[in-house]
């Protein structure tokens, strides 16, 4: 073989080499793997997730933008066997001005840089971002929680009926015809039966304008023939027109009519009474830790049911319904009088909330303080009124001090007897999530 | 010489017409450059089967494992971030296998054939390493039956168990890896003969006279039990699938599959700069010649050109780009600077020695005459197949790098000290500075310069089967502590019994310690000075 030369196509074997078009071979061969990783992360995104919750307090739980976290791999990550520090000789292209013998200041970072990427070997990296929509973000923190006695209302509550879509049909009354699908089926039909008509019309007609030319410029042998023979086309054309006219605009197959179906839905509506304490001894630190209870119960709510309707009641000694800027900013003086919040509660329920359409859902936050009169009052409406009528009622106190208060004992004691009551303390703003936590676990576990 | 009509005049491509090229690629590279290759199979392939091929270790068929679902992963988000994808892969396979990007111009076609159908598959062939260590005709083979073998564990063991065996033996791969070959295993035959040869040896220089020496006592004293095992290995998986001491029989197979494909992928690692080195000579040859013979145009050449220089250029250690981020209020631009120094493009220096063998074969300088004298001069092609056949990256540079690319490339060397606050200029591209660039820039490929030194010394036998593994500090590099921690519960993992790790320096002092015991790893500092 002459090489390096100029070499004809005859010289070389042609037949030993195949082009294979694999396009259409199966993609997604990483899938399985990607899923395996994914799965593996769950468990460290979590941890991320708790960790994150732990930083930064409830405060942007609530906020709309995109949370980014990033996860240590622990299950994953593969160690990076390596050496660090001691003595490296390296060469980089680009000199312009150093000479043999000069010393530099070492610049920050740059360091292993030339020599890591002389070789393939293992990134060492393990860290993983990812972002998660409020949407997402909301799932992990509820992760696992759950609206206890949900399934008790779904139950025994009224059935109501929605209209869900559920595909086409080809029958149906005139109010429910799909016109967009029906006329998508209507034009191509009318289409292809004109077709072939549309083409004889434009032939016969061709051809009378055509003889009428030749007639009008008298240089024919027979005009008669030539004007029987156009009344005959005539006739013709109006036999097309009417074949033409004959095709309907809509037939029986073109139809298509929406379907829709009753689905059950269970009741989606639930409302929330948020009753607080704002007598003298309540100060603003209470205030604060309370109103992050509250914020997190209402993100809980509006995730399970389509509608939460939120109550604002607060108390001295008189309750009252307030807005949810007053609840949270206006401060009234005087004494504690705990059964005056749950007697107006019953009473807004009786008036607003028929139990019937709405879950009722409680949450009372109070420093504890109540007038030792009132104490059995209190035990006596929780049991005979609110507990019977409450999905769910929760009790969270919200004190510094570890002395025990009026009320605690008194909730405490029936929230040995209801299950529908839950009693906590949060003493720090760190507690409130995992007291939140707590309250709304997945029973059973 | 007649101009013929050219292959393909727009950028798009037709089965037939990747035909057409892949004949006249194949004329130049078998005809002219005389290259040896396997039978290519040339696989057109979109960049979502691209992504898969990334992430599976570069292979078509793999064991399914998490940690390549976290590449694809993040190969996918770079991806969809905007980064580009390459080209082509290409297998050391015997049929070659050469996946095609599907968006590849009809030039980009004809330039990744000839790169890695002819480039990669001749280097695959014929270099002394890869002709060494694998076995280019049976890897799919076996890389199905570890697929499958992998999978009939996990339904066995559970998916979890058999993953963590797998990552385990992931973290000590590049422990798995034979650098020189093993001594063939006598067959019972020849055993026996060594057997006999050695008795009658025995027989033949059978001197009474020794038995009058009584054995001396210091000699008794001395009759411990033999270190197991006798010579230190440095191949920990080998060691440890053939020697752990109640390893299951499926954990050391597994250990094997891991092992085997370190092996095969150690050639690759020895020689990557030269492989993609080659690689580029050979297309860029070869599209030459197709631009001479007329079979490209002009814009596919240029196109060709764009191409080949974004691929093989060298950024400066100092360069940067300027990107605009924006105006501030007073309406002046906001402008960073991004340094783009990313190492040593392996395509750039490599494809330029190449260049710079047949300039010097060609057009020799009195400065090549007294360098390379026995290439200077002599014809081109044989000296270019001769490195190609007897080099890795690191004897490559030492033997062919040569003061002009030095120079064109202007390469430093320097000298970084942990101990000293400044680096030392240790050489540059003149005459002085020539041979310690070369043998510095040589040394960074040196694999010893980024795998630790690991050795099994020792196995307590007769105790709680302690195994024991030395490091010897290259230059006195100490290891990662933590990842070291880690890597060693790893180990814990596949010995399944105690392991300690020892580190000395290269005058054989003591510098740190690593006890693992019950997956917990102890670390202590010997420090001598």
């Amino acid at each position: 073989m002459k090489l390096g030369e100029f070499i004809e196509k005859s010289e070389v074997d042609m037949s030993d080499y195949r082009i294979v078009d694999s396009r259409k071979n199966t993609k997604g061969k990483s899938l399985q793997n990607s899923q395996r990783y994914i799965e593996r992360q769950k468990d460290d995104r979590k941890k991320a997730i708790r960790e994150k919750i732990a930083q930064d307090g409830i405060k942007d739980l609530g906020s709309d933008e995109k949370k980014r976290l990033r996860v240590k791999l622990r299950g994953t990550e593969e160690p990076h066997i390596g050496h660090s520090g001691g003595v490296s000789d390296r060469v980089y292209p680009g000199n312009k001005k150093y000479g043999a013998g000069d010393r530099l200041p070492r610049p920050d970072g740059g360091g292993g840089e030339g020599g890591r990427d002389a070789s393939d070997h293992g990134e060492g990296d393990d860290d993983f971002y990812f972002e998660l929509s409020t949407e997402e973000w909301q799932d992990a923190v509820f992760d696992g929680l759950e609206i206890p006695d949900m399934v008790k209302k779904f139950l025994a509550g009224v059935e109501e009926f929605e209209l869900k879509h559920a595909g086409l049909t080809n029958d149906g009354p005139p109010n429910k015809m799909n016109i967009v699908k029906t006329m998508a089926r209507s034009l191509p039909r009318r289409t292809a039966f004109r077709l072939p008509h549309m083409k004889r019309k434009q032939d016969l007609e061709d051809e009378i304008k055509q003889l009428e030319k030749e007639l009008a410029s008298g240089a024919v042998a027979d005009p008669d023939a030539i004007a029987k023979r156009i009344d005959i086309l005539k006739g013709e054309v109006k036999e097309v027109e009417r074949k033409l006219a004959s095709i309907p605009f809509l037939e029986k197959h073109d139809l298509r009519f929406n379907r829709h179906e009753m689905v059950p839905v269970p009741i989606a509506q639930a409302v929330m009474f948020c009753m607080m304490d704002v007598s003298g001894s309540m100060e603003e630190w209470h205030k604060e830790m309370a109103k992050r209870f509250f914020l997190l119960l209402y993100l809980f709510l509006r995730r399970n049911y389509e509608r939460v309707a939120v109550v604002f009641l607060r108390h001295t000694t008189e309750a009252r319904e307030v807005t949810e800027e007053e609840f949270f900013t206006d401060r009234d003086t005087g004494g504690t009088r705990v059964s005056s919040v749950l007697e107006l509660m019953k009473e807004i329920v009786g008036k607003r909330f028929p139990l019937s359409e709405w879950n009722i859902y409680g949450c009372q936050a109070s420093d504890g303080d109540d007038w030792r009169d009132d104490l059995p009052v209190v035990e006596e409406c929780m049991t005979e009124s609110i507990l019977p009528i409450s999905q769910y009622y929760a009790y969270v106190e919200v004190r510094q001090t570890t002395r025990a208060s009026e009320l605690w004992p008194t909730m405490n004691s029936l929230s040995q007897i209801h299950d529908n009551l839950a009693v906590a303390l949060v003493t720090d703003q760190r507690d409130i999530y995992p007291v939140f936590r707590k309250l709304f676990e997945k029973q059973g576990e | 010489m007649k101009a013929k009509e050219p292959l393909f005049t727009g950028s798009s491509w037709t089965m037939d017409l990747l035909f057409r090229i892949t004949d006249e690629v194949k004329i130049i590279a078998e005809g002219e450059l005389g290259l040896n290759c396997y039978t290519n199979e040339i696989r057109i392939i979109t960049s979502e089967q691209m992504l898969d091929a990334y992430a599976m270790n570069g292979m078509p068929v793999n064991y399914w494992h998490h940690s390549f679902g976290r590449e694809f992963l993040s190969h996918e988000r770079s991806y969809r971030k905007g980064s580009s994808l390459a080209y082509e892969i290409v297998i050391n396979t015997d049929p070659c296998l050469v996946f095609c990007m599907e968006d590849n111009t009809a030039t980009m076609q004809a330039l990744v054939i000839a790169h890695a159908g002819f480039g990669h598959n001749h280097f695959f062939k014929n270099n002394y390493l890869f002709k060494q260590w694998t076995h280019a005709h049976a890897i799919i083979d076996y890389l199905e039956f570890s697929r499958n073998f992998v999978a009939e564990c996990e339904k066995k063991y559970g998916i979890v168990e058999v993953e963590d065996f797998l990552t385990a033996c992931h973290t000590w791969k590049y422990y798995g890896i034979d650098h020189s070959p093993r001594s063939e295993a006598l067959s019972a035959v020849e055993e026996r003969n060594q057997m006999r040869e050695r008795a009658e040896s025995r027989q033949r220089n059978l001197n009474v006279i020794w038995r009058i020496i009584p054995e001396s006592k210091d000699d008794l004293d001395d009759k411990k039990l033999p270190t197991f095992p006798v010579d230190p290995e440095g191949n920990l998986l080998y060691f440890i699938e053939k020697n752990a001491p109640s390893l299951p029989d499926w954990k050391r197979e597994i250990i094997r599959i891991v092992r085997k494909q370190s092996q095969y992928f150690y050639p690759q690692m020895l020689t990557k700069g030269m492989n993609e080195g080659f690689a580029c000579f050979t297309h860029y040859f070869i599209m030459n010649r197709l631009h001479e013979k007329g079979l490209i145009t002009e814009g596919s050449w240029m196109e060709f050109l764009a191409d080949h220089t974004g691929v093989t250029s060298q950024p400066d250690f100092d360069a940067k780009i300027r990107v605009l981020r924006g105006y501030d209020p007073s309406g002046q631009p906001i402008v960073e600077e991004i340094p783009i120094y990313r190492g040593i493009n392996p395509y750039g220096i490599f494809f330029a020695i190449f260049m710079d063998i047949k300039r010097m074969c060609e057009n020799p300088t009195e400065e090549d005459k007294k360098w390379f004298p026995e290439i200077a001069g002599k014809p081109w092609l044989p000296a270019i197949k001769w490195a190609v056949e007897n080099f890795k990256d690191e004897s490559f540079l030492r033997q062919y790098l040569s003061p002009k690319v030095m120079r064109d490339y202007r390469l430093f060397a320097i000298h970084d000290d942990e101990e000293d606050d400044e680096i030392l200029i240790s050489a540059v591209h003149d005459d002085d500075g020539y041979r310690d660039v070369r043998r510095t820039i040589a040394n960074m490929y040196d694999i010893h310069e980024h795998l630790p030194d690991f050795e099994v010394v020792d196995v307590d036998l007769r105790g709680d089967r302690m195994m024991k593994i030395r490091h010897t500090a290259h230059k006195n590099k100490s290891l990662d502590i933590e990842e070291t921690k880690k890597a060693l519960v790893m180990l814990g993992k596949l010995w399944e019994y105690p392991v300690t790790l020892t580190s000395i320096n290269r005058d054989g002092e003591h510098m740190s310690t690593w006890v693992l015991v019950d997956d917990d790893v102890e670390h202590s500092h010997t420090a001598s000075e």
